[in-house]
């Protein structure tokens, strides 16, 4: 039987059945491997917590039970803040599984944002922080993790992520050891001055040395992300600021 | 029906894996790809996993395009090659996003360029639109490795003189780095190797290589 494969009633058929075809694989396959990609998402999370905090260690690599566990133990409590930095109390809103990068972008207004703060017991059994934050990079959002220590002033950790940086470049926030550490507790970086004024963290140049506790050093050849990263570094803290004073152990 | 009968292994079909290593090399003599080439090639296991990922869809593009050959329409014929190479390459970043959620973070953006690549439409629409399955395959085979090689070896430059390391480790040792305040120390990494540039002339100076030993690559005037 001879089909005109260019009759136009041939090519409709052609389309609908292949569009058809390919439409319910992926359907098939999004259905199929979501539980995966979610659990996938979760285990980050929890890692991106424990490694900001310390309790993981950055090389280490665990299963996801193990994380889980370890994440469990560590008791680690959340909440969600309005810009007023007073906490919402909704039973639909979960600190764990608001997303903070969707969040950043919800609202071009700060003020109508939510902010998640997770709350861990420390070796020295005082409560420190970690603070969730997101900011524009180049090519897309990035986002952090930063760990405040019991003063709700000294930061002692940060674990930073991106969605598409260029890796060598803005992907080494992520990547570059030197760019992480320069949150350790010994480089003695903090959100308030002496004075107790709110002054965040900036990426400025020569920023990274010991006499600046405001100041982180960016990264050569990636000035926008730097510049994202400093922003969102400068502004994320002080929503929290009355929260993590006023917290009760 | 002796075509049918013919090796799959015959001089013929083993041409058209080797082909594109050297003589008919997608990167180098077809010019093709080059944006990726770019843009991945600062760490080499960026390299290499988009090597993999761009074979694994361009076999299987070429393989389906090949087996419904005869059924596709000529007037949508792009449409639906882009409907295939689309399907797989989610198929991929799926998959990826499953069960190997780091490698795949890592991609993101890559793997949805995939779709872009021109030595994939380049492939579908030369070869696998006009012949059977068992020589596309081959044809897709020699591309995707014609491909990674450059890939792979513009990656090992960039990345060890980038940034001194192989494969994500430090070669250089820390000790010849100039450190300023203690004024020891002779190397510093070539910042600008992380940069695309870098990656063009590189590619660049391959196909230099190339065409002074290949000398049927020059041409005429």
């Amino acid at each position: 039987m001879a089909v005109n494969k260019n009759s136009t009633s041939y090519i409709y058929t052609f389309t609908v059945i292949l569009v058809g075809v390919v439409a319910a694989i992926l359907a098939g396959l999004s259905v199929g491997l979501k539980d995966l990609q979610t659990e996938n998402v979760m285990d980050e999370k929890r890692k991106f917590i424990l490694k900001a905090a310390g309790i993981m260690g950055r090389d280490e690599s665990l299963t996801k039970e193990e994380v889980k566990s370890k994440y469990e133990s560590a008791k680690i409590a959340d909440a969600v803040l309005s810009f007023s930095g007073s906490p919402i109390s909704e039973e639909s809103i979960s600190a764990f599984n608001l997303d903070i990068v969707k969040e950043y972008k919800s609202s071009p207004n700060k003020e109508e944002r939510k902010y998640p703060i997770f709350v861990l017991k420390g070796a020295d059994d005082k409560n420190k922080f970690v603070i969730p934050m997101a900011g524009k990079g180049l090519w897309g959002p990035v986002w952090a993790y930063v760990a405040v220590d019991s003063d709700a002033n000294s930061v002692f950790g940060a674990v930073f992520d991106h969605k598409s940086e260029t890796p060598g470049l803005g992907a080494e926030i992520k990547d570059g050891e030197y760019f992480w550490r320069q949150f350790d507790l010994e480089k003695g970086k903090k959100i308030s001055d002496a004075s107790g004024e709110y002054q965040g963290i900036s990426a400025i140049k020569g920023g990274g040395t010991k006499d600046n506790p405001h100041g982180i050093d960016g990264i050569a050849g990636a000035t926008i992300t730097s510049v994202g990263v400093g922003e969102m570094l400068k502004s994320s803290f002080e929503v929290y600021l009355d929260y993590m004073k006023d917290f009760k152990n | 029906m002796s075509e049918a009968k013919e090796s799959l292994f015959s001089k013929k079909n083993i041409k058209l894996i080797k082909d594109p290593l050297n003589d008919d090399n997608p990167v180098s003599v077809q010019v093709l790809g080059i944006c990726s080439a770019l843009a991945i090639t600062v760490q080499l296991k960026n390299a290499i996993v988009m090597s993999i990922s761009v074979a694994f869809v361009l076999i299987l593009s070429n393989l389906i395009v090949s087996l419904m050959r005869n059924a596709i329409p000529d007037k949508i014929r792009i449409i639906v090659q882009l409907v295939i190479v689309a399907a797989l390459v989610i198929t991929v970043d799926q998959v990826l996003k499953a069960f190997l959620y780091d490698v795949s973070k890592q991609l993101s953006v890559f793997v949805g360029l995939i779709i872009t690549n021109c030595i994939i439409m380049g492939r579908l629409e030369a070869f696998a639109l006009g012949n059977k399955p068992g020589p596309a395959v081959m044809d897709a085979v020699g591309n995707a490795a014609g491909y990674g090689w450059i890939l792979i070896v513009v990656a090992l430059v960039r990345e060890f003189f980038g940034s001194g390391k192989f494969f994500g480790m430090k070669l250089i040792p820390e000790s010849w780095y100039i450190n300023m305040s203690e004024g020891t120390g002779f190397y510093a990494d070539n910042g600008l190797m992380i940069l695309p540039p870098m990656a063009l002339i590189t590619v660049g100076i391959i196909i230099w290589v190339q065409r002074m030993k290949n000398t049927k690559l020059i041409e005429e005037n």
